[in-house]
């Protein structure tokens, strides 16, 4: 997660044991803290709200349902992420299935001004999701310092930390283990 | 050469980390797929000269080429059975 962490900003963007009554009083608020923080434009809102109706980003990860919402690089004034973890998960649509919804406890909002950085960033939210250890470690975290810890814990390494690299090649080996043999140690 | 079209929102980030894994895949099955990736506006006059689309969005009527989903990429689950669909739908090894 080395080019995750440095889009926290520090503390201000996580959000533990957050309580929303929707997916979008949820991303509203988060929304509003980026806008705080100057990282995003007015317009930001609206066109996150706005894309995550039309292409919904609820990840039904086993265990642990997650949302990778995000918006344009147009509305975006400095790449920044914004991590939440709920107290009850609220309802996101599933990436590419209009029917189906999943339960959401823990979300990544993506706000990223460049597509080298947004694939990077995603690349690395995938690895996370689908190691289900640390992702467990995050959704249970009480505090901020236990989320900023769970999300700077060690993944396993095997890719260069030359991300700046956007083709595939150097990323592949990023992947984490696959869940079914996340139980136990990791490889 | 099978083609392949990956499609997302955006055409870049959530379909190059799905492509990354089927190139990775293939190659070591000895599948010899070109892969390219589009969004999803881009599908609304169809699709054509593809083998296979795998979509991480809902994909318009208008495509008649086999679809495969490409969640399974980015969540871990039922990996193997979207891979082996793909293989099927692509003819099997075929090297």
């Amino acid at each position: 997660v080395d080019d995750l962490l440095p889009l926290l900003h520090g503390r201000e963007l996580i959000s533990v044991r957050a309580h929303a009554d929707s997916a979008e009083e949820l991303l509203g608020s988060l929304a509003e803290r980026l806008r705080a923080g100057g990282y995003v434009r007015a317009s930001y809102r609206e066109a996150l709200l706005a894309r995550e109706r039309e292409h919904p980003t609820g990840l039904p990860v086993p265990g642990v349902g997650v949302a990778i919402p995000h918006a344009d690089a147009e509305h975006v004034q400095q790449a920044a992420m914004a991590v939440a973890t709920l107290q009850r998960p609220v309802t996101f649509g599933v990436m590419g299935d209009v029917e189906a919804t999943v339960d959401v406890s823990v979300v990544f909002l993506l706000a990223l001004d460049d597509a080298a950085g947004h694939l990077r960033a995603l690349r690395q939210i995938v690895g996370f999701v689908q190691d289900a250890p640390r992702l467990r470690r995050l959704s249970d975290a009480d505090s901020v310092e236990q989320a900023l810890a769970a999300l700077s814990a060690a993944a396993p390494r095997s890719a260069t930390a030359s991300a700046s690299t956007s083709t595939g090649e150097a990323m592949s080996n990023l992947e984490a283990a696959p869940a079914s043999h996340a139980e136990g140690t990791r490889p | 050469m099978k083609r392949v079209l990956i499609v997302c929102g955006t055409g870049i980030a959530t379909s190059t980390v799905i492509a990354d894994k089927i190139r990775t895949h293939l190659a070591a099955r000895g599948i010899d797929a070109r892969i390219e990736q589009t969004k999803v506006s881009e599908l609304v006059r169809g699709v054509s000269g593809y083998d296979l689309v795998v979509a991480t969005t809902q994909v318009p009527s208008t495509v008649s080429t086999p679809v495969v989903q490409g969640l399974p990429f980015l969540t871990g689950v039922g990996v193997d059975d979207a891979l082996r669909e793909i293989e099927v739908q692509l003819g099997g090894t075929n090297d």
